[in-house]
């Protein structure tokens, strides 16, 4: 069983800086791998001489090449444009519903296992529902309720990971609150409000980091399935789910780049996550 | 253990309902028209108005729960416009289908990641742990929808030895009388082993891409879970007083270390449910999941509000049927001794049933 770092407050004192300075060769292959992917996400779509949307008919289907390094579709768009603005699309989204999800969760979990009791039943039981809705199809029961677009899979996944870390932290603080420095604050007078700040989410927020970092390629994966079954971003935008939902009428004649491109793109990413989670795992002294 | 199930049973119960009303919330008081999304873009107002009377659109929402909650009781779960029939009898015609296809794949990834994991954790940072290390990572991270593209690509276009993709007997096959609607039982039962070889061809290849997330995932967990048991005193027993190798691994630690291995896998076949939604619309394949999808083409919304809700409840229930053999597992080992330490200090992690069980594997399953 991994220490974990609600029970050794101690090992989590050490700054970024000095765990940086450690070296860790584990965090920082993917690590740097991720932000290498990351930048490039940013920077092609911008330097690249052709448009994610730009239509050449005359240039339709052509086979990787020294122009087109990833070959063109059917309506002749450059597919390297297009796979670098789906990544931009998916890491944007992925990112920014860990961070909201986590953060929601991170509170909900914190104030359901300080206050306990009726409250913490009533929490625990809305999370249960919502863990009943895998991401796919909260994904589609949304798009129903909202329509399809980026908006639908950005609230599914981030919803959907809200139990995950509600619980995480909360099980963490449930055995925060059995040490002695827990009671010392009461006796002290302190409120909620202090304790959670400067005790609990100190001590949950490493437990959040290694989730969020799994979370991830989880939230990547479901934008993607959502775009293939024709839910999630909406053409012409270019999106690697779709990307592949299109390249797969081609697949058979020949043109089996259109639909295996992006999806080595998706695989690339969501990989590169989990191997930096694990790392931020063994790191941070969680069980890998 | 009585007091665990009456409690288990009444926070399903609670769950279900708040599952009921979530679903309401979100396919009848949303945005939009909900009668219009039922009744497809090219209904006529006054087809639309009937559906809207119908489905109690005109009254309170207390009501309108009402009604919607009396009509999933009775299995009423409206009409599929684009195939003109009962949302309800086209679910009884496709289930057998998905459950052919998610029994077979759960099995082979079930046996297939956990004799992986185990293995693994036995031989800890040799060149097959490794190996099998980041073939898991590969796994969780592959899109089950561009697998099976792949394998399409691969096995049909390319190598010729795979059938065509589309349902699940090829179109010259005469499928066997219907007793139980799994086709490979069904020809045995007829003894039509032509049609049984055919049923298993097509079987093959969805089979083997829904079941390469689970066997990923369960294979990291199996892994964790049984290097964790190795630390234990009773495992240091076993070996000091001479107990082999192999027969301390699948003896001792995998029986131990099964314990939340069996949950997770548990709930990783309730996650089955979104890959078969994916897996089904690849291959084609006549069952619940590629209905979701024919239906979401079609704009033809009531058959995926009915499945939506079904793979929430099935969830809840495998949840329930876990937690339930979850106690009957702990208490079986527990009479047997010897492991009491470990078995108690991980069923109590189990029970709190955080995710994070296992560290390194929670949230990412398959999508």
């Amino acid at each position: 069983m991994s220490i974990s770092v609600a029970t050794m407050p101690e090992l989590i004192t050490p700054s970024w800086r000095e765990r940086a300075r450690r070296g860790d060769r584990r965090l920082i292959v993917p690590g740097g791998l991720f932000l290498f992917y990351l930048l490039a996400a940013l920077i092609v779509p911008l330097v690249w001489p052709w448009g994610a949307n730009a239509i050449h008919l005359g240039g339709r289907l052509q086979a990787p090449s020294f122009a087109h390094p990833f070959g063109t579709d059917e309506f002749g768009r450059d597919m390297v444009a297009r796979f670098f603005t789906g990544a931009r699309l998916s890491m944007l989204v992925g990112l920014s519903s860990v961070s909201i999800g986590g953060v929601i969760g991170m509170v909900i979990g914190s104030v359901a296992g300080l206050s306990g009791g009726i409250l913490d039943a009533i929490v625990m039981r809305g999370l249960d529902t919502l863990l009943a809705f895998p991401a796919l199809i909260l994904g589609i029961a949304i798009a129903l309720a909202i329509g399809p677009g980026v908006l639908a899979p950005a609230i599914a996944v981030t919803v959907a990971s809200i139990p995950w870390y509600a619980r995480r932290v909360r099980s963490e603080v449930l055995s925060l609150k059995t040490r002695t420095f827990f009671d010392a604050e009461k006796l002290m007078g302190w409120g909620r409000t202090h304790v959670l700040w400067h005790h609990v989410f100190p001590a949950v927020i490493d437990g959040v980091v290694v989730q969020a970092s799994l979370a991830v390629g989880y939230a990547v994966l479901t934008v993607a399935a959502l775009g293939y079954i024709g839910l999630g971003v909406q053409p012409p935008t270019a999106e690697w789910g779709s990307m592949i939902a299109d390249g797969q009428t081609y697949l058979l004649t020949g043109q089996w780049w259109l639909a295996v491109i992006p999806g080595i793109g998706l695989l690339l990413l969501v990989a590169l996550t989990i191997r930096l989670g694990d790392a931020l795992a063994g790191r941070l002294a969680y069980s890998v | 253990m009585k007091r665990y199930v009456v409690r288990r049973i009444g926070a399903t119960l609670i769950v279900i309902w708040l599952v009921s009303v979530g679903s309401f919330l979100l396919f009848r008081l949303a945005p939009g028209d909900p009668a219009r999304l039922v009744a497809g873009p090219l209904a006529s107002p006054a087809a639309v108005a009937s559906i809207r009377h119908q489905m109690q659109l005109n009254e309170s929402p207390i009501n309108q729960y009402l009604g919607y909650v009396d009509d999933l009781v009775h299995g009423n779960f409206g009409t599929a416009w684009h195939l003109h029939q009962s949302v309800g009898s086209l679910l009884v015609q496709r289930l057998p289908a998905t459950a052919e296809l998610a029994l077979y794949a759960s099995i082979l990834g079930i046996l297939g990641g956990v004799l992986i994991g185990a293995l693994a954790a036995a031989r800890p940072g040799t060149l097959f742990d490794r190996i099998t290390g980041y073939a898991a990572i590969v796994g969780l991270g592959t899109p089950v929808f561009w697998l099976g593209l792949v394998l399409i690509l691969i096995f049909y276009s390319h190598l010729g030895i795979a059938p065509v993709p589309i349902g699940r007997l090829s179109l010259t096959t005469t499928p066997p009388p219907h007793v139980t609607g799994f086709l490979t039982i069904d020809s045995l039962l007829a003894g039509d082993f032509s049609a049984l070889g055919d049923a298993l061809a097509h079987l093959a290849l969805p089979v083997i891409t829904l079941a390469i997330p689970i066997a990923a995932y369960l294979a990291r967990v199996t892994r964790a879970s049984v290097l964790e048991v190795y630390d234990s005193d009773f495992i240091r027993t076993a070996r000091a007083k001479g107990v082999g190798e192999r027969r301390v691994l699948f003896r001792h630690a995998l029986r131990a270390g099964f314990l939340p291995v069996m949950t997770l896998a548990a709930l990783s076949i309730g996650d089955l449910l979104s890959g078969a939604v994916l897996v089904e619309a690849v291959f084609n394949w006549p069952g619940v999941g590629g209905l979701a999808v024919e239906s979401i083409a079609a704009h033809d919304f009531a058959p995926v509000e009915a499945i939506v809700l079904i793979a929430a409840l099935t969830y809840c229930i495998l949840n329930l049927v876990t937690d339930l053999l979850y106690g009957v597992v702990d208490a079986r080992i527990r009479l047997d001794g010897g492991s009491s330490t470990v078995v108690r200090r991980m069923s109590r992690r189990q029970f709190s049933r955080s995710p994070s069980g296992t560290g390194d594997v929670d949230g990412v399953v398959q999508a």
